[in-house]
């Protein structure tokens, strides 16, 4: 049966209900078992529920501005698990050094000690209110008055606080309570005075946590202070529209200052770490590094005089980048500089270092002006620094690597061979939730993997990449060094580990894709520029008086001879002659085609002998060179003994490290230091049958000539020119 | 380190309140934990490395008893409001016992995906996937915040004469959700920020909130409905297709796991979005799936605590126990995952012969009286786990609650106590709001 009709559509169903009442069966399934209720029209119940829930919320409202948040002390809260997310306020002075950490995500989360006198808490403010906390500079610092209203977290093993507003954050800085105290010392019972010391800074270390503790000594004592991490974003830059934090500049600029010698001034709170009392530093403002440069000098100015220089910032300019290391101890990169007058060490530290050196583009022989802090009288620590001329790494193969070249930047052109006990080298697992738990997109130490020569496959070296410059490389660039059998380039500073040469890449800039062209394409190693210390010359008249003490001779070689394993060079100046005792590695330092006879030498070293003085050489440097002669073997004679000479000719005969060459006049024989690592190329050379060029010593055993080779510079092929 | 057998002991009793407890109207186990705390805290009888597996056991038999109350008393958990409707039409239809089966069904399902899955793959994947997504979390809150409205289907507005007022009808329901989530955000919003409850009772902060969202309306509707209780049919049979039960399961472990996984998200929400997700239909998939998605959400977020890769935690009852004890190794971790086993065999049993029972018992009866008393029992517990104010609390979050009803809105929006002041505190915006609303102390 229909029910439907038309013309009655819009009658409400209670009207169709008492129209066409329901048949049994409907009754039935609509009303099982039960009897129909009455119904409520909750109609009237909306306004009167929202008028309800609105006053409702008033009165909590009211409660909530009545009832403040009590004041609870620390030992009630503490483990109190009754306690949990409850908001208290907790009042107390700061009494560890607070820090700010960043998390995987970039998140902010800054920590605070709060103690009572009853105990102490840790307080925390997580993003976004950590960020806008730094940027306000709403951070207590330790020995500061903090009244603070915390949401508590118990936990089984420790209680925390979360500060949910920063109106609720009261701080009282202890620098507004008290006035600096002037001391040289710092003992336990003025453990949380305000104290002000002067002095020059003895040692900068960081910590892993990322605090730095810097030595001071004041002269009466040495202390330690403290520069929290947390400075860094302490009145740092608030992006608003990104929400990024950018570290105050301020921490950086002072940072850079803080080298060995400078002299600082420097207030903060005395606190005791363990047993021992130390300085923490609450705001940069309480650092004062004096930055007075001394004036442009020389090398051999702050070397030999540092006396007058230790501790003071000077100006060098135009020195030339040496041969690089890195050490371990102190996390910074050590480059040996050059200038006409001498040499020593710049101490970068490594953020500076990477930044700068860009390891295609700045090579060993770019120039830079330096302005930097004089630790000693062998370095210096740089704190600021201009690269004035670059000069890219010159780019090679792994057969062309020799020990020569220690130190020196080089780009490699080679073919990836990734081995799997190769320092944990990271392998994909395709998906990322594995890769992470293999740590692949975060290598934890390095990434190591051999480079072997396009040309000569069986030549290899080691490639240590710090998981710093591993961690950043472009997908595309860490994927072709994780591919067996890739081809790349990498460049960065040559050194050894147990004893295998290996390339340091120091840099994500350090890889690039063997197809593209280096900037060092086409460049040759270069050599250290000659120097000579004019201000702290000593004649040789004078130097013979200086037993026991160090000189520098500007002196002209005559001739070579060895004595008990040393080499022993007779040298002379206007005013008189001497011997001068040198090791093979220093006389490697001579370029045997350019340091003929009459060469002009730059000599240091220490004035020995009692009878007979000498000089035991601690540097040895050829500021002008004398052309090495070519001589035909007939010409060779007992006259030419201890002379550097040089001879053309096939090699005949190859035995070891002896050879014999025929130039057509004669035989000579040639034998090569031990000591001399020859690359690929020159050890093709040593080859009967090969034509030859050698340069070096002269000596006779017994009735045969023999030229000594002591660098590798000496061993060059058959058409190689040269010039005086 | 709790031997096997201590960890049993231990268990049992957990079981025991659990399965004692949890049907009664109104009562949740979170609430009776902590009550157990403050009258007779069972933790300084036991040693504390056991008070996890007491936890456990009562956890367990809550989520499988508490369906009784749910459906033959129609009082409701935040995880539960969704599947009222369902449930009650199979109460009046004299199927009260096979809708409990059903749900039953659907938590042993969700039991064995648990175990499965939080023996084997979960400790491997938490970390990684935490990592993933915790930047995201705070989005994913709102977006199902506003998935919830958007969502809300307009039960009323088709009978009225105009298009007008068939609008208005039907958009009276929409703003009497948002009336509800705005209201209980704020209200949330005070009691987790301020010191209107005492610090001393902050760790039950929000259960007379909770008890007045949820509970209480409840009690108060039965009370005014006057229903009676047609008669039962208790044989141990279902009509369902396995495929749908299957179904069920799946849907609701997905969105219980989600509801665990991420912090603020409960069973019903998650519910929501899984059941969107895998397209669930009809009473009998989604009754199942209620059941599987409560076992997920609760005892899921709780073995996330003995979970030695991490150190998540999620849920109240986490929360809470990880304030006297966290596991730690991983035996811990396998008892655990024994105990879960343990504790829903005998659940099992107990549900079926308890609703037997009470099925029997109220067959013929309104239940006004109990009702009352129920509505006294939940004051009770409030005042004896936050005092006045938490009284007072109560009294507004029913106001709150009861809101929801009249306007015919889903109750869900009640847990806008919890989701507004979370988001407003993941944003960072809780400064803002508290500086707003003159809520900072004047130091």
């Amino acid at each position: 049966m229909s029910r439907k009709n038309d013309g009655d559509k819009d009658k409400r169903p209670e009207e169709e209900l008492k129209k066409f009442p329901l048949l049994n069966i409907e009754y039935d399934l609509y009303y099982h078992g039960i009897k129909p209720l009455k119904k409520i029209d909750l109609t009237r119940f909306k306004l009167l529920s929202v008028v309800f829930v609105i006053l409702g919320l008033l009165v909590v409202y009211y409660l909530a501005t009545a009832s403040p948040a009590i004041y609870a002390s620390i030992q009630d809260i503490y483990g109190n698990y009754l306690y949990n997310y409850a908001v208290v306020v907790v009042e107390g002075n700061i009494s560890q050094t607070p820090s700010v950490r960043i998390d995987n995500q970039g998140r902010f989360a800054v920590y605070f000690t709060i103690n009572d006198g009853t105990g102490s808490i840790s307080a925390r403010i997580y993003d976004p209110l950590a960020r806008k906390a730094l940027a306000m500079g709403k951070v207590p610092g330790v020995g500061d008055h903090v009244k603070a209203e915390l949401q508590i977290r118990v936990l089984e093993s420790y209680t925390y606080g979360i500060v949910q507003s920063l109106d609720t954050l009261k701080i009282i800085h202890i620098y507004d309570m008290q006035k600096p105290k002037p001391v040289a010392s710092i003992s336990t019972d003025m453990v949380g005075e305000y104290v002000e010391i002067n002095g020059s800074i003895v040692s900068v270390r960081k910590t892993s946590s990322g605090l730095y503790l810097i030595n001071v000594n004041t002269g009466l004592d040495t202390i330690t202070v403290v520069l929290p991490n947390y400075l860094k974003y302490v009145n740092g830059e608030l992006d608003p529209k990104t929400g990024e934090l950018h570290p105050n500049p301020k921490y950086d600029e002072i940072l850079k200052k803080l080298v060995i010698g400078a002299e600082v001034k420097i207030r903060g709170v005395v606190h005791l770490y363990r047993t021992m009392p130390e300085l923490i530093i609450n705001r940069l403002s309480d650092i004062q590094v004096s930055t007075e440069v001394a004036g442009s000098v020389t090398l051999d100015q702050i070397v030999f005089n540092n006396e007058e220089y230790v501790g003071k910032f000077v100006s060098i300019n135009n020195v030339w980048i040496g041969q690089i290391s890195y050490d371990k101890n102190s996390g910074n990169y050590f480059v040996e500089i050059y200038d006409d007058t001498y040499h020593t060490t710049a101490i970068f530290q490594s953020s500076q270092f990477k930044e700068e050196f860009n390891p295609f583009e700045v090579g060993t022989g770019s120039r830079a002006s330096i302005i930097g802090a004089v630790c000693n009288d062998s370095s210096i620590a740089v704190v600021n620094f201009n690269i004035t001329e670059k000069r890219p790494a010159p780019l090679m193969t792994p057969s062309q690597v020799t020990n020569d070249m220690i130190g020196y930047m080089v780009a490699l052109n080679g073919t990836v061979i990734t081995t799997p006990t190769s320092g944990g080298a990271p392998q994909s697992y395709g998906c990322p939730i594995c890769d992470y738990y293999h740590g692949v997109t975060s290598v934890g130490s390095v990434y190591k993997f051999q480079l072997a020569d396009p040309e000569h496959p069986e030549y290899k070296i080691a490639v240590f990449m710090p998981s710093s410059a591993y961690n950043y490389l472009e997908p595309d660039l860490r994927e072709l060094v994780r591919t067996n059998g890739s081809r790349v380039i990498v460049a960065g500073y040559l050194t050894t580990y147990m004893d295998q040469l290996e390339i340091v890449v120091y840099s994500s800039e350090g890889v690039m894709p063997a197809n593209e062209i280096p900037p060092g394409y086409g460049y040759s190693l270069p050599e250290p520029p000659k120097y000579k210390p004019v201000h702290v010359i000593t004649p040789i008249s004078e130097a013979v008086n200086k037993l026991g003490e160090e000189v520098i001779i500007d002196a002209y070689l005559d001739k070579i001879t060895m004595s008990a394993g040393w080499y022993v060079l007779k040298v002379h100046d206007s005013t008189g002659s001497i011997d001068v005792y040198v090791s093979v590695d220093q006389l490697k330092k001579i370029n045997p085609f350019h340091g003929a006879s009459g060469s002009e030498l730059v000599i240091t070293g220490k004035v020995s002998g009692r009878k007979n003085r000498y000089i035991q050489a601690v540097d040895i440097s050829l500021y002008q060179g004398s052309p090495t002669q070519l001589k035909q073997v007939k010409e060779v004679n007992r006259e030419l003994i201890g002379q550097i000479i040089a001879v053309k000719g096939e090699v005949t005969e190859v035995s070891g490290n002896t050879l014999k060459i025929n130039d057509g006049t004669g035989v000579i024989t040639v034998k090569i230091d031990p000591s001399v690592t020859l690359s690929t190329d020159k050890k093709q050379l040593l080859k009967p049958g090969e034509k030859i060029t050698v340069a070096g010593i002269l000596f006779y055993e017994g009735l045969h000539p023999t030229i000594y080779v002591y660098s590798a510079n000496g061993i060059q092929p058959g058409d190689y020119e040269w010039t005086g | 380190m709790l031997d096997p057998l201590s960890v049993i002991m231990w268990s049992f009793l957990g079981i025991a309140v659990g399965v004692g407890l949890s049907w009664i109207p109104g009562f949740h186990i979170y609430n009776i934990i902590a009550l157990i705390t403050v009258v007779a805290p069972v933790y300084t009888i036991m040693p504390i490395e056991a008070f996890p597996y007491f936890a456990l056991g009562a956890l367990v038999s809550f989520v499988y008893l508490s369906a009784i109350q749910t459906v033959y008393m129609s009082v409701a958990d935040e995880s539960f409001v969704f599947m009222l409707f369902p449930t009650q039409r199979y109460l009046v239809l004299g199927r009260g016992h096979e809708a409990l089966w059903l749900v039953t069904l659907g938590a042993i399902g969700g039991t064995i995906i648990l175990v499965t899955l939080g023996l084997t793959v979960v400790p491997y994947i938490i970390s990684p996937l935490y990592n993933l997504l915790v930047p995201y979390v705070v989005w994913f809150l709102i977006l199902i915040v506003v998935f919830m409205f958007m969502s809300e289907w307009q039960k009323m507005g088709d009978r009225e004469k105009n298009p007008w007022k068939r609008l208005a009808v039907a958009w009276t329901q929409n703003i009497g959700g948002i009336i509800v989530f705005f209201s209980a955000g704020l209200l949330g919003f005070i009691i987790m920020n301020t010191g209107v409850v005492p610090a001393e009772f902050a760790y039950v902060r929000l259960t007379p909130m909770f008890i007045g969202f949820f509970g209480m309306p409840w009690v108060l509707q039965n009370i005014f409905s006057r229903i009676i209780v047609p008669k039962q049919r208790t044989e141990d049979k279902v009509e369902a297709s396995p495929y749908n039960i299957v179904n069920g399961t799946i849907s609701g472990a997905f969105g219980g796991s989600i509801a665990a996984f991420f912090p603020v998200i409960t069973g019903g929400m998650g519910a929501l979005v899984a059941g969107h997700m895998v397209s669930t239909r009809g009473d009998d998939t989604f009754i199942v799936s209620q059941g599987a998605n409560r076992v997920l959400y609760y005892v899921g977020a709780f073995f996330l605590l003995f979970i030695p890769t991490t150190t998540l935690r999620r849920g109240f009852g986490a929360q809470f126990v990880s304030s006297i004890y966290i596991p730690k190794t991983w035996t811990e971790f396998y008892y655990a995952g024994g105990v879960i086993l343990l504790a829903a065999g005998i659940s099992l049993l107990s549900v079926v012969y308890l609703s037997k029972i009470i099925s029997r018992i109220i067959t013929g009866q309104n239940y006004i009286r109990a009702s009352i008393i129920v509505a006294g029992l939940l004051i009770l517990v409030s005042y004896l786990l936050a005092g006045w104010e938490g009284v007072l609390t109560l009294f507004i979050a029913t106001l709150i609650g009861f809101t929801a009803v009249v306007f015919n809105t889903r109750r869900s929006y009640c847990l806008g106590g919890i989701i507004f002041p979370i988001a407003i505190s993941m944003t960072g915006n809780t400064q803002i709001l508290l500086h707003l609303l003159h809520l900072t102390p004047g130091f």
